[in-house]
């Protein structure tokens, strides 16, 4: 921080309070599977400094251009501006993608090699993830990718309109300029394999994806037309794709169905249907996708469930499909009697994918030094998932190569003087995401969303309530004045009467009802929106800001 | 037993009606989200008119809510509900405990991720207030672009018509695709349309709005460029489910009821336009739509919540006037 | 709607800049060329969460009272604001924030207890304020600009008076308040684009709006106050604060002394050598006043004694009104103790009559207890006082060089008034004691001469007569129903007089600031064209009724008017009506 008060102590806490007030306090950083330290970054772009913001996400999630367009985005949701009464979530997931847009940059850090091999099976974001974090390590890292290219879902998953190929492309040479070797087109076949490679390595990861489509079992399934979503997002992605198609149906309510949706639309589509057997509510793909889906004219069928494929001549003419009602306990169940029909010429299936077993009869189990992780260890998930697992068992292979005994949380409180936020800033509206007009969205390769200009992307970081900063008054040095009643900007300063400290380290203001009652005043860092107005209003000088960070330490 | 009932539509002042009638002792907190008195929304385009004046407007007044005890709370609006808590709360932040909650909130108009954007150009056109708005500057108005396939796209033509502005409608396919009976709409609408004199641009949308000093330039996707003194532009109409985020109700375009107007959530009743109903003819889930059926969901409502057990029966007696001749309306989606 | 009238209440605890918005909308309104009047109710506590309330009532025409009910409420605290619903008239409206913070249960909330004819407008009051200034400071300028919109008031008005008030503070407060009226408005603008709207004249010229006691201050000072001393007290401090202010660039004093006692003792003082004099005190203050008010009546020394009544006794309502010092300002004294007791009726009587009272004083050397009240003294109000600074330099009348040769200071003359001299005048010796006393000044306890002094001092009060400020006879004049009131109730009851007048039943009014001594004679000559007398007072005795009874003999109704609110004309106009029906039947 450059306004930290020179001659002021930074302490290092392994409290397990400390810990938690992360948890608690920055719910963004918590919700985020590989705990991104998103105040630190944000706080950069509104400062103007991307590099920084682009580093920290470099290093904190490898691949800050491809998330910052796809990631799922559990941090939005948990975002405190979001919270009831105070605004929309902000924009994280573009604010990344601004960092990596105006400040990326070269990530060359000093490696000392330490000689020891480790292969890693799959080029996916688990894989490239571990390939990554070993690198730094010092490890020779060499990746198998059966296909041509590294990437996995990155490269033939995802539509090139939200993930461009160059972008790609990008994040992948930044990993690969840290030593990585990757070998392409290579595939395991047998158990021999996958013990021969044990026996090069010093340890073996297996990163292989969940890359088959899950299946279900209604009459017509044979019929020219019917495909799985994988299959036609990878054919798609391939330009192998060649009978026009009018009418889709897509079955399935992920990520995959509403790409296989949109891709249906670059691809001369009129009718496109997307039907799935719970609520639009249910679904696990962002709001703004969905809104995206709606402006592209494609249309939702919701508690349906297919019941066979209509066919002529063992062509697709259509998807028979019965609705279904919602039981108590969430679970649906099949209205007898309500089959209709949906004319489709093509017939997508994507429902779920899972992890292929490429040793047929053999199940694949960690022991000794062979890990596994990403997807196909989980279960199909999201890339921030994946590269969060892929960071973990990195860390395990990483443990049990050198004498590492474990990995402890060390919380950094550094205090500082000013937090830079005002108050004008949280009436600053959620900037909205530039997009092509729809007369573009015929063409499969072009990005929809265009990326924050500088101006917007500041304004929008501005907006950030920066929680890592946590305001304390010491009540041993408060004299009870109020002056910082007096110039709170919401109701985030309370007269209490006693102090709850909750196990998990939250502390509760019990408030006072008179004046009487009151043993403390407290700071609400739930409502506080971090403005300082209470520090300089101050008499005494007790009110204190310090900025928590979270590092991981290794324990030797 | 306090019944608190979150609209008050034909569906919500039916329901506060029928359960003070059946029982004098339950306590019944009418919400409405408008500052006037109830009124009847069907006649709204007539007012605009002068076919009607304000009186005919509103079918109840402060002396019914007075003389039937119920407590009738205008210009305010639910912002959530706790089901596990059994309370709501409004949008001034005030919770409130009930015993028995009906939702009648019913729909509006509803605009798209296109349209969205562009919200602070669209005039709206659906409460009481939309139109003393209207009624204030209209005279200044020559020219009127429309879009939008609902009912009440149909029912604002009509009434545009009739005060002869010049109007271009916007469609989306070939033909208008109103929500209603084909056969009877093909002939009849389409009719109207082209007799009225409508300037009808097909097989087109709007995707852009600009504000030029008093005037509006409307974009379409075929790079249309049309000159207006007003927009009236909405995709399509959607209940007003807001208020049951966060909830477990289960709810698809609509709150979805049984038979007894009952949703998935013990003590909670939807009726009206905002109520979805699984109906087995159409072998499709199915929004009602319109006054008579509002009015008859409200009543079965009502004798629900008062402790009677009443069933609605599904049927189809959705009528749509125009120009004097009803027209059957089916469903709203 | 139009509106051709409007109250407007403001509702809060302390802090939330109730009184300030009421300033700014009534100097607004008076610039405007209206006629207003503000009242200001709050709790006694002196720092702490009470409820306090601002009203402020404007029209075109002249205002008299508060009048009943209120158009609009603006509540800027929650549960304090639930109890002034049910003083808003049908159609009114209720602004409220709708940005509370916390949540709030169903019977605290404002919203809750909206009946459905009133128009409830949630506006978000914290929010909005939070955006103009950064605090929840301005929720009231918020507020304002939702009103204006709401209204249809005009805009400007309102802008260049917040420019006005805030000039002082600097131009970042004025843009604050600036914009945070802008928001207020916008808001509702964008929100309830139907409003209803006040009809003003555009042509009307600026008025100037006074307090009761601002115009005693300044009507006490524009007549040669050069000395005041007393202790603060609620309702009578704003006087003091005044002329603490004013009088020093008069080359005049303002003390502040430790208690009511060294108060009057002080102005006595300044009396005696030749000083108009005066203090300011409220009823408690009064009772420890007595003592010397005695002894100005014995040594005969002028002092002018301002009484702003509060509900008593004792400590009492602080902040409230009531007309409780009428029998303690007339009766209050040990001994035959004759005292001139005024009341005025409104600001422009506060002026005016502040200066009768000290010419009276002045030239009849006896005490003058100038009753205001609470309600009268703090209300804001709109008249056009012509300011009179032509004050004859004293009114004391001086002796001749005949008489200054054997110098008396208590000699006996025809009208009871002795010539006075400033003390070390030369040539004379000026003899003065709170014992019973001869002419000369010297203590004398026979009987005959006691006596012969209290005709003296009492001889005064009957050649007194010929300089009191004039009756007036208010109303029709050949109504069958009198009317006798006196002080700050005046402007109801005439309010509530047109309103029975409007309802067919006439009236006529007896206005006479005078209490003591008063002109007999038109007293009488009213009473005797009434067949029925009634008598409105603001206290549960009947203070003013007693005397008037006792002195001309008659039979009023006497209607006690409760003494919590100003009050009703409605209230009035009802008791008239009833007090008509019983004389017709």
């Amino acid at each position: 921080m450059n306004n930290q008060t020179p001659g002021v102590k930074i302490e290092k806490s392994t409290d397990i309070l400390d810990r938690k007030w992360i948890d608690i306090n920055i719910p963004c950083r918590a919700a985020c599977p590989i705990m991104t330290d998103v105040p630190g970054y944000i706080k950069a772009i509104s400062e103007g400094d991307y590099e920084t913001a682009y580093m920290i996400n470099r290093q904190d999630n490898v691949l800050p251009s491809i998330l910052g367009r796809i990631c799922s985005r559990p941090c939005e949701a948990a975002c405190r501006h979001g919270w009831d009464g105070l605004g929309d979530p902000l924009a994280i997931c573009f604010l990344k993608r601004s960092a990596a847009d105006f400040g990326l940059r070269e990530f060359a850090p000093v490696i000392k090699p330490n000689h020891k091999k480790v292969c890693i099976i799959g080029a996916g974001p688990a894989g490239l993830t571990s390939a990554n974090d070993l690198a730094l390590k010092g490890y020779d890292v060499t990746i198998l990718e059966q296909f041509e290219e590294a990437g996995g879902m990155l490269r033939f998953g995802i539509p090139r309109f939200r993930l461009p190929r160059d972008i790609v492309e990008n994040d992948i040479k930044s990993i690969l300029d840290l030593g990585v070797k990757i070998k392409t087109n290579t595939r395991i076949e047998s158990a021999a394999f996958i013990k021969e490679l044990q026996k090069q390595n010093d340890a073996v990861i297996l990163a292989g994806g969940c890359m088959l489509p899950k299946k279900l079992d209604i009459p017509g399934l044979d019929s020219k037309g019917v495909t799985w979503g994988l299959d036609f997002m990878m054919d798609a992605n391939r330009d192998r794709l060649l009978s026009p198609m009018q009418k889709v149906v897509v079955v399935g309510g992920g990520f995959t169905s509403v790409d296989c949706t949109r891709m249906a639309h670059r691809l001369g589509a009129k009718d496109i249907t997307l039907t799935f057997l719970f609520t639009r509510d249910d679904m696990t793909v962002g709001e703004h996708e969905l809104d995206d889906m709606e402006a592209e004219g494609i249309e939702f069928v919701f508690l349906v469930s297919p019941a066979g494929i209509e066919s002529e001549n063992g062509r697709v003419t259509g998807v028979k499909f019965v609705r279904n009602f919602i039981q108590k306990d969430k679970s649906i169940k099949t209205i007898p009697g309500s089959e209709f029909v949906i004319e489709a010429d093509t017939v997508v299936f994507a429902i779920g994918q899972e992890e292929e077993k490429f040793l047929p009869g053999e199940k694949l189990t960690a022991k000794d030094n062979f890990f596994i992780t990403g997807d196909f260890r989980t279960g199909a998930s999201t890339v921030i998932q994946a590269a969060a697992d892929g960071r973990k068992i990195a860390r395990q292979v990483h443990q049990k190569l050198s004498n590492i005994k474990e990995y402890q949380d060390v919380i950094t409180i550094t205090p500082v003087k000013e937090t830079g936020r005002v108050r004008d800033y949280d009436f600053i509206p959620l900037q909205p995401m530039d997009k092509i007009p729809l007369t573009e969205r015929s063409q499969k390769e072009k990005e929809v969303d265009t990326g924050f200009p500088r101006e917007k992307s500041v304004s929008e970081a501005k907006r950030c309530y920066l929680c890592h900063f946590n305001f304390q008054i010491d009540i041993d040095r408060c004299i009870y004045c109020l002056a910082c009643i007096d110039v709170m900007p919401v109701d985030c300063i309370k007269m209490a009467k006693d102090i709850h400290i909750t196990d998990d380290g939250n502390m509760y203001p019990v408030p006072a009802e008179n004046w009487e009652q009151v043993q403390a005043i407290v700071i609400d860092n739930n409502k506080c929106i971090r403005c300082g107005n209470c520090v300089r209003a101050c008499p005494v000088d007790c009110i204190s800001i310090s900025q928590y960070t979270l590092d991981i330490i290794e324990k030797i | 037993m306090k019944c608190v009932i979150i609209g008050a539509g034909i569906a919500g002042v039916t329901a506060a009606e029928t359960i003070k009638k059946i029982n004098q002792d339950i306590d019944v907190v009418l919400i409405g989200k408008e500052q006037y008195l109830p009124y009847n929304r069907y006649r709204l385009t007539d007012y605009l008119c002068n076919v009607i004046d304000d009186t005919q407007l509103y079918f109840t007044s402060f002396d019914f809510f007075k003389k039937n005890n119920i407590k009738y709370r205008n210009g305010e609006y639910i912002k959530s509900i706790n089901p596990a808590e059994k309370t709501i709360k409004y949008y001034h932040n005030e919770v409130m405990g009930y015993d028995k909650l009906l939702i009648a909130t019913g729909g509006s108009q509803h605009l798209g991720p296109i349209l969205k954007p562009f919200s602070q150009y669209i005039q709206s056109y659906y409460t009481l207030q939309d139109i003393l708005l209207l009624k204030k500057f209209l005279p200044d108005i020559k020219h009127c672009v429309v879009y939008g396939e609902n009912l009440s796209n149909l029912d604002l033509l009509a009434g545009l018509c009739n005060l002869d502005k010049k109007i271009t409608y916007i469609i989306k396919g070939e033909k208008a695709r109103f929500p209603l009976l084909k056969e009877e709409f093909e002939q009849d609408v389409h009719y109207f349309l082209k007799n009225k004199g409508i300037q009808c641009i097909t097989n087109d949308k709007l995707v852009n709005i600009k504000k030029e000093k008093k005037k509006f330039t409307v974009e379409t996707l075929n790079q249309k460029i049309i000159k207006t003194d007003i927009v009236f532009a909405w995709d399509d109409s959607k209940p007003n489910i807001s208020l049951l985020e966060g909830t477990a109700i289960h709810k698809k375009t609509g709150i979805l009821v049984n038979q007894y107007m009952e949703t998935s959530e013990q003590d909670i009743f939807a009726a009206g336009d905002c109520a979805e109903i699984y109906h087995p003819i159409l072998k499709n889930y199915w929004i009602n739509f319109g006054w008579p059926n509002a009015r008859e969901q409200g009543e079965i409502a009502g004798k629900n919540i008062a402790g009677e057990k009443a069933l609605y029966q599904i049927h189809e007696t959705l009528t749509f006037h125009l120009e004097g001749k009803p027209i059957k309306a089916r469903w709203w989606e | 709607m139009n509106y051709k009238e409007l109250t407007v209440r403001f509702c809060g605890i302390a802090g939330d800049g109730i009184v300030s918005s009421s300033r700014i909308i009534s100097g607004a309104c008076a610039d405007a060329g209206l006629h207003v009047m503000v009242n200001d109710i709050y709790s006694a506590e002196i720092r702490g969460l009470g409820k306090s309330t601002s009203t402020i009532r404007f029209s075109g025409s002249k205002v008299y009272s508060m009048g009943d009910g209120i158009n609009a409420l603006v509540g800027l605290a929650q549960q304090e604001s639930i109890d002034e619903i049910e003083d808003i008239r049908e159609g009114g409206s209720v602004i409220y924030d709708s940005s509370s913070p916390a949540d709030i249960p169903e019977t605290e909330s404002l919203a809750s207890h909206i009946p459905p004819e009133v128009n409830g407008y949630g506006i978000p009051l914290k929010t909005l304020a939070n955006q103009a200034s950064g605090s929840n400071r301005g929720r009231n300028i918020v507020s304002m600009g939702a009103l204006c919109h709401l209204y249809g008031l005009p805009k400007t008005i309102f802008i260049n008076q917040i420019e006005k008030i805030f000039k002082r503070k600097g131009d970042k407060v004025v843009e604050s308040n600036l914009t945070a009226f802008e928001l207020g408005y916008e808001y509702c603008q964008n929100q309830y684009p139907l409003n209803n709207l006040f009809v003003m004249d555009k042509k009307a010229k600026p008025l100037q709006i006074i307090s009761g006691n601002e115009a005693v201050a300044h009507g006490a000072m524009d007549c040669g106050l050069k000395f005041f001393a007393g202790y603060p007290i609620t309702p009578a401090t704003k006087i003091m604060e005044i002329t603490a202010k004013e009088l020093p660039k008069l080359n005049g004093w303002t003390i502040q002394v430790e208690d009511e006692i060294a108060a009057i003792g002080a102005v006595l003082g300044a009396s005696f050598t030749g000083t108009r004099a005066m203090t300011a005190t409220a009823g408690p203050g009064l009772s420890l006043m007595s003592e010397l008010i005695n002894l100005s009546v014995m040594a005969e020394i002028s002092a002018v004694i301002v009484n702003v009544q509060r509900g008593g006794p004792a400590t009492g309502l602080p902040t409230k009104v009531e007309q409780g010092d009428l029998n303690i300002s007339l009766y209050g004294g040990a001994g035959d103790s004759p005292r001139v007791v005024m009341a005025p009726t409104c600001s422009k009587d506060c002026y005016t009559s502040i200066q009768a009272a000290f010419d009276l004083a002045e030239k009849y050397q006896t005490p003058v207890i100038f009753l205001s009240d609470l309600f009268l003294g703090q209300r804001l109000e709109t008249d056009d006082i012509k300011r009179n600074i032509n004050y004859k330099k004293s009114t004391r009348i001086k002796p001749t060089r005949q008489q200054l040769k054997n110098y008396q200071r208590y000699a006996l003359t025809e009208d009871g008034v002795s010539p006075l001299i400033v003390p070390g005048e030369d040539g004379a010796f000026y003899s003065i004691t709170g014992l019973a006393h001869n002419t000369a000044g010297n203590p004398n306890f026979e009987s005959e001469v006691h006596l012969t002094m209290t005709q003296k001092r009492f001889r005064k009060f009957k050649s007194m007569v010929k300089d009191l400020p004039p009756v007036e006879i208010i109303g029709d004049a050949d109504a069958d129903i009198g009317i006798a009131c006196w002080g700050s109730t005046y402007g109801a009851i005439f309010e509530g007089m047109q309103i029975a007048r409007h309802n067919g039943v006439k009236t006529k009014m007896i206005k006479s600031i005078m209490i003591y001594p008063q002109d007999e004679e038109s007293f009488k000559t009213f009473f005797a064209s009434c067949k029925k007398i009634i008598v409105f007072e603001m206290n549960f005795q009947g203070q003013y009724a007693a005397l008037l009874k006792s002195t001309y003999n008659i039979k009023p109704v006497e209607v006690h008017i409760p003494s919590v609110d100003p009050v009703s004309p409605a209230k009035i106009a009802a008791k008239i009506m009833e007090v008509n029906h019983e004389l017709t039947q």
